[in-house]
């Protein structure tokens, strides 16, 4: 005999599983105990139950009804084929998806290359940084000029209304407007 | 001369409606009756029976590798009918009158004719019988059902739930001691009052 759990075992014994000669040890151990007996008899009845547990019916007109409704929803489908699988809703919705996804990218690279070529022609007409005007760098040099002593190529007027113009036009730095105060305080 | 199941599987597969119906014709009320013992009520199950029969349809093509044509059936109803006790959890609340059952069911099997005393017995055990399976867990309900009601073997119920054989066991064992202990405590109360 097995060494299985009895329970387990009796069940076994009710469902007709058991081979003969552990049939035949178990009808032993039901003849010896009681309990075990009791148990049997329980399983037996509840399989006996279950075995006999009523269907529904749901009324001969039903068979005949659902019948029809089955066929003619699947009449909508496509007819079975034997040919290559024919595509349904989502391999169809997929497939649609995909496309849609193709021009979106198509359309994002002509954006980003449209954008590029722009970009580098426009790059060509900004002037560059030597052909752009330095203020700052005429203001410190004629400063430079008006504290040198021996100067002679400017007169002081000159050297006044060229410390104004440059007060007017000339940068907005901290070096152009400290080095013409000076000259200004000067002008009699 | 009545056509096979594998005959007209093929048939189908190939293209024919009519053996598509006629399978339909033979399956619908086992698919039926399982798909009733498993939500309890008329709706559901006849959701079940179409819904299970257009997906059938649909997957035609699979019928060619399949080897057990009512398990491949009864697997995609139950698992549309654990969907649908997942989707509806107060399916208990749609359950049809229990008053629908017939009562000649002979509670000992002992072939005297039955008394109305043993119709009324039976009816109230049979009812109670059923309310103790909707609390067993969905798996163990489903193989109690299939294994002990419907009276699939228990390699079928194992191709069914797509299992091993020692789960189906151990189910079924687990399924088979709760509902003695529920029967008998329910039963006992019934006595007592």
């Amino acid at each position: 005999m097995t060494h299985r759990f009895p329970l387990s075992l009796l069940e076994d014994f009710v469902d007709n599983e058991l081979s003969e000669e552990d049939a035949e040890a178990f009808r032993r151990q039901l003849e010896r105990s009681p309990e075990l007996r009791q148990q049997y008899e329980e399983a037996v009845r509840l399989k006996e139950l279950l075995g006999h547990m009523p269907a529904h019916d749901p009324g001969e007109d039903y068979w005949s009804e659902v019948t029809d409704l089955i066929l003619a929803r699947t009449s909508g489908l496509e007819a079975p084929e034997t040919g290559t699988e024919p595509e349904n809703i989502s391999q169809i919705s997929n497939r649609r998806a995909f496309y849609r996804s193709l021009v979106s990218v198509a359309a994002a690279l002509f954006i980003f290359f449209t954008a590029l070529i722009i970009g580098s022609n426009r790059q060509q007409e900004l002037p560059t940084a030597k052909t752009a005007p330095q203020p700052i760098l005429v203001t410190a040099a004629l400063a430079e000029r008006f504290e040198n002593a021996g100067n002679s190529y400017m007169t002081k007027s000159e050297r006044t209304f060229a410390s104004v113009g440059m007060m007017l036009i000339g940068s907005p730095s901290h070096v152009g407007r400290f080095v013409a105060i000076p000259e200004l305080l000067d002008i009699d | 001369m009545e056509q096979t199941v594998p005959e007209l599987i093929q048939r189908f597969v190939n293209g024919d409606q009519q053996a598509f119906a006629e399978l339909v014709r033979r399956y619908q009320k086992k698919l039926y009756s399982v798909a009733y013992r498993m939500l309890g009520n008329h709706l559901d199950a006849d959701e079940v029976v179409q819904e299970s029969f257009v997906r059938v349809y649909r997957r035609r093509r699979e019928l060619r590798n399949v080897t057990n044509f009512t398990s491949f059936l009864i697997r995609i109803a139950t698992n549309y009918s654990i969907d649908l006790l997942r989707k509806r959890k107060s399916h208990a609340e749609v359950t049809d009158d229990p008053g629908s059952l017939p009562g000649d069911v002979q509670l000992f099997l002992s072939g005297r004719v039955p008394t109305p005393s043993d119709h009324h017995a039976n009816r109230v055990i049979m009812e109670e019988i059923k309310r103790a399976l909707e609390e067993l867990p969905t798996k163990q309900r489903i193989t109690t059902i299939l294994h002990d009601i419907e009276g699939y073997s228990k390699s079928e119920v194992a191709a069914i739930m797509e299992c091993p054989e020692a789960t189906v066991r151990s189910n079924l064992h687990i399924a088979r001691t709760k509902l003695r202990k529920i029967l008998k405590k329910r039963l006992a109360n019934k006595e007592q009052k």
